[in-house]
């Protein structure tokens, strides 16, 4: 640098300033020969190089380049913004935020190709240090320590005015976690329902002497320097507070009680936890009685690499922290792996404890989580909403948001047990937020305009029952889900809104990504309107949401076609266990539920044949059994031959329906007939008999004089005493079967029967309603041909093929035995589309039939899957235009007997008028 | 924008030495307007909105050091007149009396409202509920956002227009090149506060030669060595001990002095990377450490703390207050009065006061004994010992978040505490890699000379340790999460 000149401003002063002697001592550097080059190169070379490599990176990976790239531009306003910006404060906020800007930052660091490569070997070498990083500690014996769970119990008294008042001025938070908990517990208790409060210990506070050698395993249990005080006033308050750190400490001796190289607490742990908490809450608040028997566990071997470890970020295939391998007891219930049923008397709101053995994401298993022990503990069916991280507030809020939406999540709840990490009780935000019920927003529910696909985000709140590919006889499958917080930047219309979005459970046996989808997953999704491709998919499998208020709302459609895990089948039920005393479960609140009776004019050979299906039904868990010369049966059908009786109180115990209240197939029946009969429509209702009813000695060689299925006469005979029209088919057939050279009534290796059985089904229905006046037959009866058919049944193996004769065939124009204007509305499940609509072939099926009986074309109303909720929704539907009901006189009822306990849509009671 | 950031270093300043160095030839004139740009991008990343009240603040202060220098708020009439220093003694116009009001009190204002105005509101609150009328709180819907660096800014462009009204320095006719002056980003956000009148030179008149750019790297180098390897470890202890309940005697002391290290390292890492930036930018700015925790009294570590800082407050507050000159009484009162102004300077709170206070207090005393420490007459090892003591003990108000908190850790200091979770803190603090840097910190603190020093000489040796410490922090960098330094906030 020159010598500051004579005019400089700083040679105004006289004396020398420490500014002067830095200008002369910086420019007077001894470099020794060589260094000064050296230094600059080097220096720019390393400051150069990592943007090098990343964009040389970024040509190899264009995604990172768009990833980024798309962070900056959304730095950008949107041209939308920027004209419609009034004024300077409006302008001014045009720019980005802190916090905006803050992200792309961090987005770039952690996108750094550079940073990928050293990370992992710079904490190998910190490790080798003894160190591990700002998240992770590493304790001894190869545990490892939560930097968070560690602030909680050293931290200083959350309860301290100061603390909390620091803590509100640096974020916008409600700090007292007492003030919090007692205004949840206000709201809920005005509506009588009582809280549980479950702080869950951080492993510090159980196992100190895994992280320093100053403590034993008689060390007492720590926790933060407020925590007795923050009990005393909970129980001062009269708040039930279920604190498991006793129980935790005193289990170390005999087992682990928290995973090594993770945050959360062991499979065996938790369930003690769980069991203990069930007992409490069981002594505290008056539940109905448990039902254990609706509940089985599977063990199960996972391993996994602790969340800990993983916080190290250490090389692929590190060893210093290998995986941990440890066992879960997953969770059953007659629908397959547990799942939270909404209709329970219990509510549990829980974080990645309760979500470690439950949730997909967290690679731990599944339906083994804390809210699944705890409904096993209770024998009760239990409603949870569960959410990693912020334990203390999300899973409230998302509560509350439900509630604001007019969805009355709290409807029939008798406690709410609401799990946390005791280390939120430090660092959680315990804002105070309403429970208040709004009114639902019909037109709240989104879809999109049709012909368009919009991408959206949203938060799954219930979901349909979802079948396993293999475990059902059909192939495809369509569930239906309720999603809520939608956010889409393609339609901005759709934020804030809820959607009942229908989407692949599987397709073609393979699992779609729906099929991993539980409550509380953020999802984005493609939508389309559910009435564009309802005529493609319309009549495939599919469930719906058990809850009534969806059953008006327009649905969407998710159009994502990626394949998922699959997971493992669920457990078989054993089916002829005693019925256990009966719980509130089924039918409450319909006032309609019917006692069930010991069987009457039961026969020995009848109760030898349900047994022996039962336990058929039992060993194993294939779609199909084999009988003897290459008969197939489907194990469903003998699960519920299995059962016995299974109306009534008995039906909950033994009903695959996914809410107790619709296991009763009788009081929706009969409510199905008696609305009919105020619109001056008859129903006959038509039941196909199981196959093994109709062909024992197929099954096993069983021969019996008598009938064998003695429950379903019975039942038979109580719908009959309640005015319902039946068609007993098993006497029908019978009757057939007995003639000589009768042809086959069902399909040797598929799960329905056979055309010649639609044909006699067809006559007998004739013959039952005989010539009534509203019958105006064509004056030209259908032609009809007679053919040999060969099938490849769904249960038999593929190139297995079986030859079915005689079928007799409608040989009139196709499409001619249909009509939607038809009086004789056909309804039913796949026995009313097999052989007619492209289900082994057409024009033989019952619709066909009937066609040919009636002489007029028939209005056919079949739905793949079920014939029970499902089809009736479907014809709810269709009553909605007032034309169309106008001219029906007869409703023909035809499904498969299993569906009495097999359906999982059950026997819900539905208005087919509103 | 953080020195120590990945975003710095790997793409900030690679394109701003590009682009400085492309205009290098297009003369100063230009390179200032790349001073600038970058200089808001830099400042704006933290927070766009706050580019706007520094370009306000700037504006405002050269208007008024203009009419200063011209005598006359009709500028338009003198504007083709050359600007010269104003004599020292002649008097002042009203006009230009009106200009120096003008840039103090916007200074001032903006500094107050943006620094003191949530604190002003709680302690009105605090001091009404105190006195039984909590019907009289003030509730205020917002609160008011710090802007990074405005105690900076604010002090250094105040300055100039000071100087201008003194007659110390020429103003600058040029609003771009005063612009420069305020935004540069070496030394934007956290200092050393440049005094105008020796940085004006240089802005109209540097040169960017190879060897300011190499010892620019090599102080770099150490600073960005010093903020990772030392200063953010001996944070981590500092922050676990601080927040922690209850601490043992020991890891209590551990732990101030774990801080003490900290803050030093990283404000000192802070003002060697920003004179390392200012030479490659052809820029020389003043030493703003001088091994302080080395000094054996208050009145000492002050000539060698935050120099910049202290040489602000003596030319801008002690000697305006009469310094010296008004007798032994008033000079302790003005001793006083500058360092509880300077506590207040770092921030809006009791505690800043109270560590100001014991400074102020402190040199008072030592003024009484001559400049000397009381405990002057031990050995140099103890009195450098007790002097670090002092200021630890005064760092204990400067670090803790409120008045509540620092009893409760000086009594942790003194052994009070009584907790079954020490021997867990004490695992989390002893981590090997913390213990280290402990060591390491202390050894550099006294044992070892500072970057200044050690890059006056640069051999072979020295600089492959440069390289080699660039290397390391540059690699642990990518271990460690974002970690500002302490000064941003101030």
């Amino acid at each position: 640098m020159k010598p500051i000149d004579a005019h400089s401003t700083a040679k105004i002063k006289a004396k020398v300033t420490r500014e002067e002697q830095a200008a002369r001592e910086l420019d007077h550097t001894e470099f020794a020969p060589g260094t000064r080059l050296t230094l600059i190169v080097f220096f720019l070379v390393v400051i150069t190089s990592v943007p090098l490599i990343q964009f040389i990176a970024a040509i190899h990976k264009p995604e990172r380049i768009t990833q980024l790239t798309k962070g900056l531009k959304g730095l950008m306003p949107s041209s939308n913004r920027v004209h419609t910006a009034k004024g300077i404060v409006e302008t001014v906020n045009l720019l980005p935020t802190g916090e905006e800007i803050k992200k792309v930052e961090d987005d770039w660091e952690q996108n750094s190709e550079v940073g990928e490569t050293i990370l992992p070997r710079v904490q190998s070498l910190m490790l080798k240090m003894g160190q591990g990083n700002e998240k992770a500690y590493l304790g001894r014996d190869g545990w490892l320590f939560y930097r968070s769970d560690m602030d909680y119990v050293t931290g200083r008294n959350f309860l301290n005015p100061a603390v909390m008042k620091r803590r509100t001025i640096a974020k916008d938070i409600q700090p007292d976690p007492v003030k919090g908990i007692l205004h949840f517990r206000d709201q809920l208790a005005e509506r009588g329902i009582t809280l549980i409060v479950v702080p869950a210990p951080v492993k510090p506070s159980i196992y100190p002497e895994r992280f320093s050698a100053r403590y034993d395993q008689t060390s007492p249990v720590l926790q933060n320097p407020a925590y007795e005080e923050f009990t005393n006033q909970l129980v001062k308050a009269g708040i039930l507070l279920f604190d498991p750190a006793p129980l935790l400490a005193g289990g170390k001796s005999r087992e682990l009680q928290y995973l090594k190289t993770d945050t959360h607490w062991t499979p065996g742990a938790m369930e003690k936890v769980a069991a203990k908490l069930a007992e409490f809450t069981r002594q505290r608040v008056v539940l109905s009685p448990a039902m254990p028997e609706l509940f089985m566990t599977v063990e199960k071997s996972v391993t996994n690499h602790g969340d800990i470890a993983k916080m190290l970020k250490l090389p692929e295939g590190q060893t210093t922290f290998p995986p941990e391998t440890t066992t879960i007891r997953r969770v059953a219930d007659r629908q397959g792996w547990w799942r939270p049923g909404t209709n329970s008397e219990v509510l549990f709101l829980g974080d990645s404890f309760a979500n470690i053995f439950s949730a997909v994401t967290m690679n731990w298993g599944k339906s083994a989580g804390f809210a699944e022990h705890l409904s096993l503990a209770l024998g009760l069916p239990l409603d949870k909403i569960c959410q990693n991280d912020q334990g203390s507030y999300v899973t409230r809020e998302s509560l509350s948001e439900e509630l604001r939406a007019g969805t009355d999540r709290l409807a029939g709840k008798k406690v709410v047990i609401w799990e946390f990490a005791a280390r939120e009780l430090s660092c959680g935000d315990w804002k105070l937020l309403p429970l208040k019920l709004g009114t639902r927003k019909d037109a709240g529910f989104y879809v999109p305009e049709s012909g368009k696909t919009i991408e959206i985000e949203g938060v799954v709140r219930a979901i349909s029952f979802k079948p396993r590919p293999r475990s059902v006889t059909y192939h495809d499958h369509i569930l239906t889900f309720h999603l809520t917080d939608i956010k889409s930047t393609q339609d901005p219309s759709a934020s804030g809104k809820e959607a009942v979005v229908r989407a692949w459970n599987f397709v073609d046996d393979k699992p779609m990504p729906a099929s991993r989808y539980s409550p509380g997953d953020t999802v984005r999704l493609h939508l389309r309107p559910w009435s564009d491709v309802e005529p493609d998919y319309g009549t495939l499998n599919n469930n719906g949401l058990d809850d009534e208020r969806f059953n008006d709302a327009k649905q969407a459609w998710a159009a994502t076609i990626e394949q998922a895990e699959q997971d493992d089948p669920p457990p078989a039920f054993p089916v002829n266990n005693p019925a256990p005393p009966q719980a509130n479960q089924g039918n409450a609140g319909t006032g309609a539920s019917t006692p069930s009776t010991a069987l009457a004019n039961d026969t020995p050979a009848a109760a030898a044949f349900r047994t022996s299906c039962g336990n058929k039904a039992a060993d194993g868990d294939t779609l199909a059994l084999s009988g003897k010369e290459g008969w197939l049966f489907i194990r469903g059908e003998l699960r519920h031959i299995g059962v016995g009786s299974f109306w009534g109180d008995t039906a909950a115990k033994v009903s695959k329906a996914t809410l107790p209240k619709n296991a009763d197939p009788i009081p929706a029946i009969v409510d199905f007939n008696e609305q009919l009969k105020a619109m001056g429509i008859d129903l006959i209702v038509v039941p196909v008999p199981c196959k093994a009813f109709i062909y024992p000695e197929m099954l096993d060689g069983t021969t019996a004089a008598q009938r064998l299925d003695t429950p379903h006469q019975q039942f038979f005979k109580i719908l009959g005493e309640k005015g319902v029209k039946v068609l007993d088919l098993a006497e029908v057939f019978s009757s057939e079967k007995a003639k000589p050279n009768s042809p086959l009534l069902y399909c040797k290796t598929d799960s329905h029967w056979s055309p010649y059985a639609c044909e006699v089904t067809a006559k007998k229905i004739k013959e039952l309603v005989g010539s009534p006046a509203w019958l105006k037959s064509r004056a030209e009866p259908f032609k009809t041909t007679t053919e040999t058919r060969t099938i490849t049944g769904d249960l038999a193996s593929e190139g297995v093929t079986e030859e079915l004769t005689p079928v007799r065939t409608s040989a009139e124009a196709p499409g001619a035995t249909m009509d939607k204007g038809s009086p004789i509305i056909l309804l039913g499940d796949s026995h009313t589309l097999v052989f007619h609509k492209q289900l082994l072939g057409t024009r033989a099926g019952l619709t066909d039939q009937l066609a040919v009986e009636f002489g007029i074309p028939i209005d056919d109303l079949g739905q793949m899957g079920s014939g029970t909720t499902p089809a009736r929704k479907s014809l709810s539907d269709r009553f909605k235009n007032p034309d169309y009901r106008a001219n029906k006189k007869l409703i023909i009822w035809c499904f498969t007997e299993r569906d009495f306990t097999e359906s999982t849509s059950g026997w819900a009671i539905l208005k087919l008028v509103r | 924008m953080v020195f120590s950031s990945y975003l710095f270093i790997f793409y900030f300043l690679p394109v701003a030495l590009a682009a400085y160095y492309l205009l290098a030839r297009a003369g100063n004139r230009t390179l200032n307007y790349s001073l600038i740009v970058f200089g808001y991008i830099f400042y704006g990343w933290a927070n766009p909105k706050f580019i706007f009240l520094m370009a306000a603040t700037t504006l405002v202060d050269w208007l008024a050091s203009v009419i200063i220098a011209h005598g006359t708020w009709k500028l338009w009439k003198v504007w083709h007149e050359p600007v010269v220093p104003l004599h020292r003694d002649a008097a002042r116009s009203r006009s230009q009396r009106w200009a120096i009001i003008l840039s103090i009190v916007s200074n001032l204002l903006s500094l107050g409202f943006f620094k003191y105005f949530n604190f002003g509101v709680e302690s009105y609150n605090a001091l009404v509920v105190a006195m039984g009328w909590p019907q009289a709180q003030w509730e205020t819907f917002f609160r008011v956002v710090l802007p990074l660096g405005i105690s900076f800014y604010t002090f250094q462009s105040l300055s100039y227009t000071i100087d201008v009204y003194r007659g110390d320095a020429k103003a600058m006719k040029h609003f771009g090149d005063f612009a420069c002056f305020v935004s540069m980003y070496p030394h934007l956000v956290a200092g050393p506060i440049l005094q105008f009148s020796f940085l004006a030179e240089q802005i109209e008149n540097r040169r960017l030669t190879m060897d300011k750019f190499a010892r620019g790297v090599a102080m770099l180098a150490l600073g960005f060595g010093k903020k990772i390897l030392l200063a953010n470890p001996c944070g981590k202890i500092a922050d676990t001990v601080f927040d922690a309940g209850s601490v043992h005697a020991l890891d209590a002391w551990y732990g101030i002095g774990a801080y003490a290290f900290q803050i030093y390292f990283d404000f000192s890492a802070y003002s060697d990377m920003a004179i390392g930036l200012g030479l490659m930018l052809g820029f020389v700015f003043a030493k703003n450490f001088d091994s302080p925790y080395k000094s054996q009294s208050i009145s000492e570590f002050w000539r060698r703390w935050h120099i910049s800082l202290s040489s602000w407050l003596r030319d801008y507050l002690y000697v305006p207050l009469g310094g010296n000159r008004h007798g032994e009484v008033r000079t302790y009162i003005n001793l006083f009065l500058v360092m509880l102004l300077g506590g207040l300077w770092h921030g809006a709170s009791f505690n800043f006061i109270i560590w100001g206070s014991i400074h102020g207090s402190w040199l008072a005393i030592e003024r009484v004994m001559g400049k000397k420490s009381f405990y002057a007459a031990l050995p140099a090892v103890c009195r450098t010992a007790i002097t670090f003591a002092v200021v630890c003990l005064a760092w204990v108000f400067f670090r803790a978040v409120d008045l509540p908190s620092a009893w409760h850790f000086l009594g942790n200091l003194f052994g009070t505490s009584n907790s079954q979770s020490a021997g867990l803190l004490m695992g989390l603090i002893g981590q090997p890699y913390y213990l280290l840097s402990f060591a390491v910190a202390g050894f550099s603190v006294w044992a070892m000379p500072q970057s200044w020093d050690i890059t006056r000489k640069l051999s072979w040796p020295k600089v492959a340790w440069v390289f080699l410490i660039l290397l390391v922090s540059l690699t642990l960098l990518f271990a460690q999460s974002y970690n500002p330094f302490i000064y941003f906030i101030f």
